[in-house]
């Protein structure tokens, strides 16, 4: 781990956690549901030879396709029960994704 | 010349000219819709719009499929829980079917279909209680409505069902044809389950399990219910050491009942949905960011092409010359069936994105 930095605060709990001996403490989506689990393909990360050539082109146009069946387990909002709302500022996701929003979880989910 | 052989010459004549302009007014439509809540009839000759529907609140996920006369449209809505029948020339909403209540959310994953007779319709639900304190995952059923019973129908019948169902057909036998970790041949009168076609348990012994993505209800053209798989083929039964992966295809006749497995192509490219046309049988176009044409009979690839940008859902015109690619993002893109050439595009006027809602394409008279 000394060669990678964390990019986001997961990744700076977990190393933080590593270094405790903790990392059992670090769960993924333990705050709430986030995001869908109706499978663990990891979505734009890798295609199914391990690269990134045949992944949808563009990216973008490929989002509702996988987020509308919960296709991601935790990159996206879950729009098939908790956030249906998520996408509706953005009917066109490669044109409007900036009007994206992001969900955090309430306080009463906490 | 006796009179009846002049009266049969005109019954002849009568009945060619009917034919004949039976087909010549007959034109080929194409049926989708995009975001927001757009359903689209469109003119798939002169690629004009023919009728948009703003239906409010209807669209996610919007996989759709038609009733036997292609004037309802069946839609998937409500976040995977309702279906609403829309006529397509009207808008109206004639049928629906809230899936959801008394405590328990019922998501349907693609799993509709209606009877050939068109009076039937048929989802599989996947239910979960949803208790004060938890979520208790009940029994998937197949769900028959009656699609004559108008707003809110309630079951005319519910039968236990497996899990991990996605698409559906129907075939002329009365059976519906079901896709999941089987092909299953469902009785609809008595929710028994067969299997039609093994997939987990085929009996291939140097081969992995398949892997169908099977989530666009098309194949009217050709009426059958075809899906596409992969899997990996091993050097022996060890199954050790890979010895290639391979696309294959599966299909049930809808008007026989016969079914057909093969691999056809190695697995270079992915593709997401695949179609035939009757005209060319042996000819499977299948799509993804790359249109590609494959020979079933000697398993070559005939031609692929890059397309714009990535395609979920294929279809064919009726008479096989052209090949329709929507889905996904905001355009539908017409190609030659015998060039692959771009011949043609239809942009959707709402600008929203179609993401997995269908391209059905049908021939009615105009």
């Amino acid at each position: 781990m000394k060669h990678m930095k964390p990019l986001n605060q997961k990744a700076d709990l977990l190393l933080k956690a590593q270094e405790a001996g903790q990392v059992d403490d670090v769960v993924a989506m333990q705050a709430g549901v986030a995001g869908c689990t109706a499978t663990f393909d990891p979505g734009w990360e890798v295609d199914p030879f391990g690269g990134v050539a045949a992944l949808c082109q563009p990216m973008e146009a490929d989002l509702y396709g996988c987020s509308d069946p919960c296709w991601w387990p935790a990159q996206v909002p879950d729009t098939m029960t908790s956030h249906n709302q998520w996408g509706d500022k953005a009917p066109n996701a490669t044109k409007d994704w900036r009007s994206l929003g992001t969900i955090f979880p309430d306080n009463e989910d906490l | 010349m006796s009179i009846n052989y002049w009266m049969s010459r005109l019954g002849l004549g009568l009945l060619l000219l009917l034919g004949v302009q039976q087909s010549v007014l007959a034109k080929d439509f194409i049926v989708t819709m995009s975001k927001p809540n757009n359903l689209y009839l469109i003119d798939a000759d002169t690629k004009a719009i023919v009728k948009e529907c703003k239906l409010e609140g209807i669209m996610n996920p919007g996989i759709l499929v038609m009733s036997p006369d292609n004037k309802i449209v069946y839609i998937l809505s409500g976040y995977w829980e309702n279906v609403y029948g829309v006529e397509v020339d009207t808008c109206n909403i004639v049928f629906s079917a809230i899936q959801s209540g008394d405590g328990v959310r019922a998501k349907t994953i693609g799993s509709l279909a209606v009877s050939k007779d068109g009076k039937e319709l048929y989802t599989i639900q996947n239910r979960t209680k949803l208790h004060r304190d938890h979520f208790e995952v009940l029994e998937p059923q197949l769900t028959v409505y009656d699609t004559a019973a108008g707003l809110k129908a309630k079951p005319l019948r519910t039968f236990p069902a497996p899990r991990r169902i996605t698409v559906m057909a129907t075939g002329e036998n009365g059976k519906v044809y079901a896709s999941g970790h089987e092909l299953f041949e469902v009785d609809p009168q008595t929710g028994k389950f067969s299997v039609k076609i093994a997939n987990a348990s085929w009996d291939r012994p140097t081969y992995s399990r398949p892997d169908v993505l099977a989530f666009w209800p098309i194949g009217s053209q050709n009426n059958e219910f075809m899906l596409l798989y992969t899997a990996m083929e091993f050097k022996d039964t060890s199954k050790k050491e890979v010895s290639k992966a391979v696309w294959g295809y599966e299909t049930v006749n809808l008007k026989t009942g016969e079914t057909a497995i093969d691999d056809f192509a190695p697995l270079e490219v992915i593709m997401f949905s695949g179609v035939r046309s009757p005209q060319h049988p042996d000819k499977l176009f299948g799509v993804y960011t790359q249109l590609s044409k494959h020979d079933l009979a000697t398993d070559k690839l005939i031609k692929r092409v890059e397309l714009p940008h990535t395609y979920y859902c294929i279809n064919v015109s009726t008479d096989g010359k052209f090949i329709y690619v929507g889905g996904t993002a905001d355009d539908i893109g017409i190609y030659d069936a015998e060039s692959l050439e771009r011949v043609g595009e239809i942009r959707l006027p709402s600008g929203g994105d179609m993401g997995v809602s269908t391209l059905h394409v049908f021939s009615r008279p105009s």
